[in-house]
């Protein structure tokens, strides 16, 4: 036998997988009452495997003959590709009750699809990053149907499939263009290979554009965003909010990982198609959000332009881009999650509402989750001292940084400003609603202390982000660092 | 024989697009499996064609005497393969089910989200 | 117009408010900017001495981000301006607003701007500038829409808030570039002036968007608008933000760039004739309003102007004239405002129409009033006029175009002495009128502070020791980089400014004179001037909402097929934009080496894609994948992978299977609508040239050679290390176990995602059993 490949960078992702087939067994043999225990083992299961990350530390290594690679920055995505789908577990909990729809199998798929991220995050070979990425989709696929007894959710379900199935299929061939290049599908490899030849093969490059469409649907960038604003809409509220935070980050972190790692040299052919991502997702998702009047299609168009802002960084293609994609990417995550705790405070009369004029006069019925809302709204906005003003100017910093060199991200800077503004209309008005319009009908009293929780967690992190930078900035730096150097 | 299978391939994706976009999910279906073919072939072909002989190492040797064919996209292909039946397997069941929810399996009329001839979706 | 004073419900007197009754809710409420005038002005001598205090924090050490704070000539008088008034509008507000229901609320957050006023002033780093700038922006936003049981309020505060905002976005983009070119963000590093930024490619980018952040917070042409319609805010708040301070941040920007990047002719250019048409407009408009808060709001503007204009100027004189004038405008216009605040309060409105004869009744409100005007309208002894003085004397000194400067300058003061009349001696002189409740001045508190500020133009005018030495001088240093002595006296001696000056007096008396013929032709003249941007700010709101439904209709349609053929176009654009950067040259070798029985696989496969293309039977379809599929096998075997065929052929059973079990439940295809035939031949297009790339990319891939390093590595280490014969398998356990692993997790979850799904489908049904 070859010798055992080293398995401890990857103990968290075994630990994760052992864990969760240990937890659908007890689901299955369980009773009907387990679904609240699953969830809550669960949760504790995501937060010993963040404990396994941090305890790994930010060394790198190889293991799994060269297919894996753990390393500052997969231990920087990870946690908080963890962080996010903890908290989207906790907010599925008292939902799933209340709407009945208390199934073992929720938690458990979200805990699958984690496992795929964490894949994502560490694959290190293509064919490891397909795995991953299957995981993921699968599982995202079913949890994005699990509205009971809603048309929309399984419609939702099968367009997502349908665009998720092609996307996959897209990047697997380009994975096998890739290979039939290189000879080999590993990372470290390809990129060796690459910075060989002079100029890049047109195959290899065709094969990166592939591989990046297949990874822009899972991001939801245009013109790959087709089914965000549907499934958003149909998929259950906290199945919505998994949706928005972690798997956008872990899908953000393979991109990086992919771009900057093995294509690293290739930075010239795939900027100008990051370019043209991240220019359609600001701009439409900007503008198409001001009509929407159901708050979980403005979300969906927010998360859109919030990932071409994303991309706007790595556009920049360089170390100091990346790193403002990582901080991007942390404040994005809580406000999205803090945001979708709104989302599901909105409730009348036992009913979960999502049309935003119902927000209307919120700040004298409920003035805590008033001004919640609004910390949430003006972050989005991008307006100081809000972590979301920090997360774009890292952004903005790094591109106008490189555009001494580039000149032609000037255009892409201007048009990310304008989107802000646009951007910024959409979510004042909200705040405009909640603050001096005239209530209709007043929400339920909010009695679920976990939603709350999550609440004013995501609303301290986002509002006094300004004053406690540092962890996140110097985390992101040397996140960044790690994919430059390693 | 790479370039009969390059042109085989462009041809089954062709057809499989021309499925992929029907408003029949079920030929979506179809396309998908047809689509699923063409990209096994294509690992295949990027590969190198290097004669039918099978990646064996003889008995009493300790590589392959002979010219053996590229074992590793045959790995890959098997992997592939495997999923693409899990996923596959998936999809039949997600699709009846929506055809039990929706009553219908045309895409085209699968607008609750966002019914048609409305602009701007529901109000 | 209708007064917020009366009370829209008093909290009982058990309530927490309660407190902000007695005389401690003054002192509460005025007890921080009372300190802080107190400490700005215990820092002037330490200031006039030439002293820069400056306090630094790391904030970001990783980043090298300071948050920095600086005290010089220019930050002090601001910071003093800020508190001071800032004391003044308190106690005034406190009474103003007294019993209304959100008064603390109202507090908080007019003390919140205040702070971030002060930050914007004093920082010395440009992106906390930027942070506190918009803090003012997002708390006047609150401020603006307090009294938001009215509508005008509330899209006048939405307005304000998108206006400075957009402008300050463009500012941010300007800081960045400007950051970029010069290599630090540290004012004051900047004005050590180690880089020349004016010779920098990107100078007149940065110079013009930060111009815009300027010019919209501080209300110029063409984004003036804004500012009136925020009269809609308490009238504490027009007199804090609207005329003391917040619009004065663009001018403090201005003023603190100056040496930066002032000086060349694009600066003059630019800030000389934005300042004069805003200051010649305002004017003009200003005769034209009705309503008193209005008329106001457009002298502000003219002021702004003004300032705009000297600071465009650039030299000596137009900047001590601009520091003068600056403190000038803020004790005058923070009186008025004030004062109309107290008329407001006794007759309930701020129609000029509805207003004359209060004198008597409001005695001391009408000698606020009075000192104030005077001061505006620039008469001696009052400090007003030598504020005047200087801007001719600054005007003539004009580099560009000295006669349309000195004229513009002259039409706008000559009009602000017709305005000044119009807003003090218009309400109190003449006709007494019968009013349903007797007029009458005001509580101490909300005459003392305006009395006040009137009486410092008549302070300041008599002593101008007070303010030239102490804040003018250090303040005049600190914009032009260098020291300045000033040295302000009421008689300047003969000359053309002081003819200047006295014609002003005469035009204005004239206007004053003729205010009834005039108002008529200046509101005929107003409605035939260029309007604003307000245009083009509802153009584009309603524009973006078009754009909104233009793509929702367009793109996001909700049919799964449009989906997939966006997908499909943008990839052959995307490949074709790839075949552009890598040229193209596939090699097409005859297929010469393919076995017959190869030749028959790609033929069944032909044909299987053909029968699905076109059969409308299911299990004709399925039958006919199946025969792909085991074509596929075929050519599998045909290159050495008899495994792969082996499982391929294996899935393929299993799928006909399953689909022929399964879709057979779901109806024919013939009970669908046949596409029409443009559709079919555009689906048939995309379908055929995405095919076509993906031929070409793979030829193209299988024209180079094959780096086979691996899979020699795997070849030669297959036995020996892993002892295995078959080296497919050795890679799928032993080299790539991982991959092999996640894939059975595939398949799992795979299994376990159908029956959760049909699982939650059969709850659904039991729950609607239930139901029923």
């Amino acid at each position: 036998m070859v010798e055992l490949p080293a398995f401890l960078p990857a103990l968290p992702e075994l630990f994760l997988a052992v864990s969760t087939m240990a937890l659908l067994m007890f689901g299955v043999f369980g009773s009907d009452g387990t679904a609240r225990l699953v969830g809550q083992i669960a949760v504790v299961v995501l937060l010993c495997t963040g404990l396994l990350v941090i305890g790994h530390g930010t060394e790198r290594a190889v293991t799994f003959n060269g297919m894996f690679v753990m390393d500052g920055f997969g231990a920087y995505m990870k946690v908080l590709v963890l962080i996010g789908s903890a908290l989207s577990i906790i907010l599925a909990q008292g939902y799933a009750e209340r709407e009945h729809m208390n199934r073992f199998e929720l938690p458990v798929l979200m805990l699958f699809a984690t496992l795929g991220m964490l894949l994502m995050v560490s694959a290190n070979d293509l064919i490891s990053l397909y795995v991953g990425l299957e995981t993921q989709s699968l599982a995202l696929y079913v949890v994005a149907a699990f509205r009971r007894d809603h048309a929309k959710s399984s419609e939702a379900g099968l367009k997502y499939f349908v665009l998720g199935a092609l996307s996959s299929g897209l990047l697997l061939y380009g994975a096998s263009l890739i290979y039939g290049f290189g000879g080999t599908t590993q990372f470290d490899r390809i990129a060796g290979l690459i910075a060989a030849s002079p100029t890049p093969p047109v195959g290899v490059v065709v094969g990166m554009v592939f591989a990046v469409a297949g990874l822009a649907f899972k991001i939801s960038a245009v013109p790959f965003h087709m089914w965000t604003p549907d499934v958003y809409e149909g998929a259950p509220t906290p199945v919505t909010a998994f949706f928005a935070a972690a798997p956008k980050v872990a899908a953000v972190a393979l991109i990086l990982r992919l771009l900057d790692g093995p294509f690293g040299h290739m930075v010239e052919q795939w900027s100008q198609v990051i370019f043209a991502l991240s220019l359609a997702s600001m701009v439409l998702g900007s503008f198409a959000a001001i009509q929407q009047t159901n708050i979980k299609r403005l979300m969906a168009y927010s998360s859109i332009a919030n990932m071409g802002f994303a991309l706007l960084g790595l556009a920049a293609g360089t170390e100091q881009g990346t790193r403002g994609v990582v901080v991007y990417m942390t404040i994005y995550m809580v406000m999205t999650i803090g945001t979708f705790a709104v989302i599901l405070c909105m409730k009348q009369h036992g009913r979960m509402v999502e049309d935003i004029r119902q927000l209307a006069g919120l700040s004298r019925s409920h003035p805590l989750m008033a001004l919640g809302t609004a910390i949430f709204m003006f972050s989005l906005a991008g307006i100081p001292p809000l972590a979301g003003f920090f997360g774009k100017l890292y952004v903005f910093l790094a591109v106008i940084e490189a555009a001494a060199k580039h000149s032609e991200l000037y255009i892409l800077a201007v048009f990310g400003v304008l989107s802000s503004v646009v951007g910024a209309f959409y979510y004042l008005r909200v705040v405009k609603l909640i603050y001096f319009d005239d209530p209709i009908e007043t929400f339920d009293r909010q009695s679920d202390d976990s939603i709350a929780a999550v609440l004013v967690g995501t609303g301290l992190f986002t509002m006094f982000f300004f004053a406690f930078p540092v962890p996140v900035l110097n985390g992101a730096a040397a996140a960044a660092a790690a994919l430059f150097t390693g | 024989m790479a370039s009969l299978l390059a042109v085989l391939i462009g041809a089954m994706v062709a057809a499989a697009s021309y499925l992929l976009l029907s408003r029949n999910v079920v030929r979506f279906l179809f396309g998908f499996v047809l689509l699923g073919n063409a990209i096994n072939l294509a690992i295949l072909t990027v590969g190198r064609y290097r004669g039918p002989q099978p990646p064996l190492v003889p008995d009493g040797a300790a590589v392959p005497t002979a010219a053996v064919a590229n074992a590793l996209p045959q790995a890959l292909i098997l992997t592939a393969i495997v999923i693409g039946f899990g996923i596959l397997a998936f999809s039949v069941v997600l699709i009846y089910r929506a055809y039990e929810e929706l009553g219908t399996i045309n895409s085209d009329e699968m607008q609750v989200a966002e019914p048609a001839g409305v602009p701007g979706g529901p109000r | 117009m209708a007064s917020k004073t009366a009370p829209i419900g008093r909290a009982g007197p058990n309530s927490r408010f309660a407190i902000f009754r007695c005389v401690a809710g003054y002192l509460l409420a005025a007890a921080l900017p009372a300190a802080l005038t107190g400490l700005f002005v215990s820092l002037v001598p330490e200031v006039a001495g030439g002293g820069v205090l400056r306090w630094s924090v790391d904030w970001v050490p990783s980043l090298g981000v300071r948050l920095s704070f600086l005290v010089d000539g220019l930050g002090l008088v601001f910071a003093l301006l800020i508190s001071g008034i800032g004391v003044v509008v308190f106690v005034y507000a406190r009474a103003y607003l007294d019993g209304h229901p959100q008064l603390v609320r109202f507090f908080v957050v007019l003390t919140l701007f205040m702070l971030a006023m002060l930050g914007t002033v004093l920082a010395d780093n440009l992106i906390a500038l930027f942070v506190f700038w918009e803090l003012t922006t997002l708390t006047s936003y609150l401020l603006i829409g307090f009294t938001h049981e009215r509508a005008d309020a509330r899209a006048a505060a939405l307005q304000a808030l998108l206006v400075t905002g957009i402008g300050g976005l463009a500012m941010l983009a300007g800081f960045i570039l400007l950051g970029a070119a010069a290599g630090t963000f540290e004012l004051s590093q900047l004005r050590a002036g180690t880089v020349d930024v004016r010779a920098d490619p990107r100078y007149l980018p940065l110079l013009g968007l930060i111009l815009v952040g300027c010019f919209t917070k501080s209300a110029q042409f063409p984004f003036h608008f804004w500012l009136p319609n925020a009269m809609a805010a308490p009238t504490p708040v027009s007199a804090y933000l609207h005329s003391a301070t917040m619009v004065k941040a663009g001018i403090y920007l201005m003023a603190r760039l100056l040496p930066t990047l002032g000086g060349t002719e694009a600066w003059t250019v630019t800030l000389t004739a934005a300042g004069a048409v805003t200051a010649v407009l305002g004017s003009v408009w200003a005769l034209g309003q009705s309503d008193l808060k209005q008329l106001l709001a457009y002298t502000t503007v003219m002021g702004l102007g003004t300032l705009t204009l000297l600071l465009g100027l650039g030299g000596t004189a137009g900047v001590v004239a601009a520091m003068v004038f600056l403190l000038v405008h803020c004790f005058y216009k923070a009186a008025l405002f004030l004062v109309v605040g107290a008329i407001d309060h006794a007759t309930h409105t701020r129609e000029r129409d509805a207003l004359s004869g209060l004198a008597a009744a409001m005695p001391v409100t009408f000698v606020t009033a009075a000192l104030a005007a005077l001061s505006m309208a620039g008469l001696p002894p009052l400090v007003g006029f030598i504020a005047k003085e200087l801007i001719y004397v600054g005007a003539v000194e004009a580099p560009v175009v000295p006669a349309v400067v000195v004229g513009a300058a002259l039409a706008a003061n000559a009009l602000t002495v017709t305005a000044a009349g119009l807003v003090a001696l218009g309400p109190f002189l003449g006709v007494r009128r019968a009013w349903s409740q007797p007029p009458h001045d005001p509580p101490w508190t909300m005459w003392s502070g305006p009395l006040l500020l009137a009486a410092l133009g008549v302070g300041a005018g008599l002593y101008p020791a007070l303010i030239d030495q102490t804040l003018v001088a250090p303040a005049a240093s600190a914009v032009l980089n260098t020291p300045v002595e000033v040295h302000l006296a009421l008689w300047h001696g003969l000359g053309l400014p002081l003819a200047l000056s006295g014609a002003t007096l005469a035009l204005g008396l004239a206007a004053w004179s003729a205010r009834r013929p005039l108002d008529r032709a200046l509101a005929a003249a107003a409605a035939g001037l260029p309007r604003s941007a307000e245009g083009v700010y509802d153009a584009a709101l309603a524009g973006m909402k078009g754009l909104a439904a233009w793509q929702t209709a367009v793109l996001q349609h909700g049919r799964l097929r449009g989906y997939l053929a966006t997908v499909f176009a943008t990839m052959i654009a995307l490949i074709g934009l790839a075949f552009l950067w890598g040229g193209l040259s596939p090699a097409v070798p005859l297929p010469l080496d393919v076995p017959l029985y190869a030749w028959g696989a790609a033929a069944l496969i032909l044909a299987g894609t053909a029968v699905t293309l076109k059969t409308t039977s299911r299990l004709t379809a399925i039958c006919a994948l199946g025969a792909v599929g085991i074509g596929v096998a075929i050519l599998f075997v045909s290159h050495g992978a008899v495994d792969v065929a082996l499982t391929q052929l294996l899935c393929d059973i299993l799928f006909v299977i399953l689909l022929a079990v399964a879709l057979l439940k779901l109806p024919r295809f013939r009970e669908l609508p046949h596409r029409g035939r443009a559709a079919m031949v555009a689906t048939a297009g995309l379908a055929v040239a995405f095919g076509t790339l993906v031929s070409l990319i793979l030829l193209e891939i299988l024209a180079t050679p094959l780096d086979l390093r691996l899979t020699e590595f795997f070849q030669s280490h297959s036995q020996p290390t892993a002892h295995g014969r078959n080296i497919v398998n050795v890679i799928l356990v032993d080299f790539r176990a991982f991959d092999t692993l996640g894939e059975i997790a595939v398949v799992m979850l795979a299994g376990l995602a159908a029956v959760a799904l049909i699982r939650v489908r059969a709850s659904a049904r039991r729950h609607q059993e239930n139901n029923r």
